[in-house]
């Protein structure tokens, strides 16, 4: 398992599509507080100033696409250039094989959320200055994002593990946008504050919404959602490996 | 007889398509076993089920020993290389680094690197991404990767298809090499019978999921019939004389034929010289693995 730990972080170290992933989110990171500096700048009516706390999760939403784009095609590759086929023969077990790849791919994950954050904070501050900061919610809507990422990840590795081409990649990118139409579709049927909770609990994206506004307004979500965020996200995280491996276990390869 | 690899009707269905129908291989400790089949006879099944990449439907098969359902295979399967099809190899990568990514894998340190590239005729390539590689460099790649772990028994699949001459040349040298000097067992999938003639010890015929034949190539060389061609002004005259030495043969052309017994040459010209047809070439080869092959596969295929 270390040993295709340490195969897994020698092909990222060596992408150079990782590498360009990383420059684009910090600029994304650097550039959202500069566009956020100049809105502000230009217009004098906004009764609330933006701090750094509005973009520091900017990138949770829409960085699904970048996260999703390297560790996801790291995997693919594994499938289409074979080298999958070579840690079988060499006597990796095929659950090995699953969790090396979820470990690596929720490891750039995270550090792709953390350079958002960094670059976020690090020019959101002298910018758009600090703000008031409520350390339990702070460290809530941190950990509780972390989560979110994982699950981010788990759900797209079991896409593309099943499908091992890149239209995994694709279905996983689109599925995130696809249940969140739904989910408001729902929620607009619905008009229940109970079933919007719920539905904001379940899909990722939502989550990723409502943990963006957590952060900047420094609150907790309402009601159970509190709660629901990141016990749905361990689901994903949990749930999704185990179904993915008994998958993976039993499939033939190329 | 040792054997590596063992296999006791194997079987792989597709739904109702049988890939493989009861495959029974034995391939020896040492050999380098020829595995001689038409494409889609299951030849790439059979290796891809060895190598643990595809599942078996019935049967069972035992390498070194461990049975298919031992836990301790995945251990065993540590002593084997493999070159499944395409290889597996980093694109993205020069040779020296997908080398060391192996060794990541297997969890060995990088000193045996340059000693394999320089094996396989990869030493020089320096920077050179491996999809910038020939075809020929990139097989040898594939089997740079399977030697890293310093295999007992290497598995290849097709590994000469798509070669030029030269690069057929330098596999052939490597593999011969490898059996020789690390007393290599090596089992070779191909469909270009005259070059696994030059390497095989041991032949298996698989033809529509089915082994017709277990043979060795001394064994084959016994069988393969000797042909002498002669060519002659007549070959109605060489008919009636091949007649009368009750001599198994085939006129092929208005001036060729094709004598299959043992004969003794100069009683027969000496008699074609009696009846006034004039002997104008006489040669003498052996058939085939390729006309062994299809025969067989002819001869089963009438089954």
């Amino acid at each position: 398992m270390i040993n295709l730990l340490k195969e897994g972080f020698a092909k990222a170290k060596v992408s150079k599509r990782f590498w360009v992933c990383t420059a684009i989110i910090a600029a994304f990171s650097v550039l959202a507080a500069i566009l956020t500096r100049f809105i502000e700048n230009s217009d004098n009516d906004i009764s609330e100033k933006a701090t750094a706390l509005n973009i520091l999760f900017n990138m949770l939403g829409s960085q699904s696409l970048f996260m999703a784009i390297v560790p996801a095609m790291l995997v693919v590759r594994d499938f289409t250039q074979n080298t999958v086929r070579n840690k079988i023969i060499c006597g990796c077990s095929r659950t090995s094989i699953y969790l090396a790849h979820s470990i690596v791919f929720s490891a750039i994950a995270l550090f792709y959320h953390f350079v958002s954050i960094a670059f976020a904070f690090a020019a959101g501050v002298p910018l758009l200055g600090m703000g008031d900061i409520n350390s339990g919610c702070f460290a809530y809507s941190m950990g509780t994002s972390v989560l979110t990422i994982l699950a981010y990840a788990s759900l797209t590795l079991f896409l593309v593990m099943i499908f091992r081409t890149v239209s995994g990649v694709i279905i996983a990118y689109v599925i995130n946008s696809m249940l969140s139409v739904v989910s408001m579709l729902v929620m607009g049927l619905a008009k229940n504050d109970k079933v919007n909770e719920l539905v904001n609990s379940l899909i990722l994206d939502m989550q990723a919404t409502i943990l963006n506004e957590s952060m900047a307004s420094q609150s907790y979500p309402e009601g159970m959602m509190k709660t629901m965020i990141p016990v749905v996200a361990l689901c994903y995280i949990i749930v999704l490996p185990i179904i993915g491996i008994r998958l993976f276990k039993k499939a033939d390869l190329k | 007889m040792e054997y590596i690899i063992q296999s006791d009707g194997l079987a792989k269905y597709y739904k109702n398509f049988k890939a493989l129908d009861g495959v029974s291989v034995h391939v020896p400790k040492g050999a380098i076993y020829g595995f001689v089949g038409r494409n889609g006879a299951g030849k790439t099944t059979f290796i891809r089920i060895l190598s643990g990449v595809a599942f078996k439907t019935g049967g069972s098969f035992e390498i070194k020993g461990f049975k298919d359902t031992d836990p301790r295979l995945r251990e065993a399967r540590k002593i084997m290389g493999a070159v499944v099809e395409t290889p597996s190899i980093y694109l993205d990568m020069t040779a020296e680094e997908n080398i060391r990514q192996q060794c990541r894998i297997l969890g060995k340190d990088f000193s045996c690197v340059k000693g394999i590239l320089e094996l396989v005729g990869l030493k020089d390539t320096g920077k050179k991404l491996a999809k910038d590689f020939s075809l020929g460099m990139r097989q040898r790649l594939g089997i740079a990767f399977s030697l890293v772990n310093d295999p007992e028994f290497l598995i290849l699949d097709e590994p000469i298809n798509g070669l030029d001459p030269q690069g057929i040349i330098e596999v052939r040298e490597l593999l011969t090499r490898l059996n020789k000097e690390r007393g290599m067992t090596i089992l070779i999938s191909s469909h270009i019978l005259d070059e696994l003639s030059k390497l095989a010890t041991h032949y298996g015929f698989i033809e529509r999921g089915k082994i017709i034949k277990e043979m060795s190539a001394e064994e084959i060389d016994h069988v393969c019939r000797h042909i002498v061609e002669v060519t002659v002004s007549d070959t109605k005259v060489l008919a009636d004389v091949l007649g009368e030495m009750n001599v198994d043969f085939r006129i092929t052309s208005d001036t060729e034929a094709e004598i299959y017994s043992e004969i003794t040459v100069t009683p027969l010209v000496l008699r074609l010289h009696e009846k006034g047809c004039e002997v104008i070439k006489l040669s003498e080869h052996h058939e085939s693995l390729e006309s062994f092959f299809i025969n067989l596969v002819g001869g089963a295929m009438n089954d």
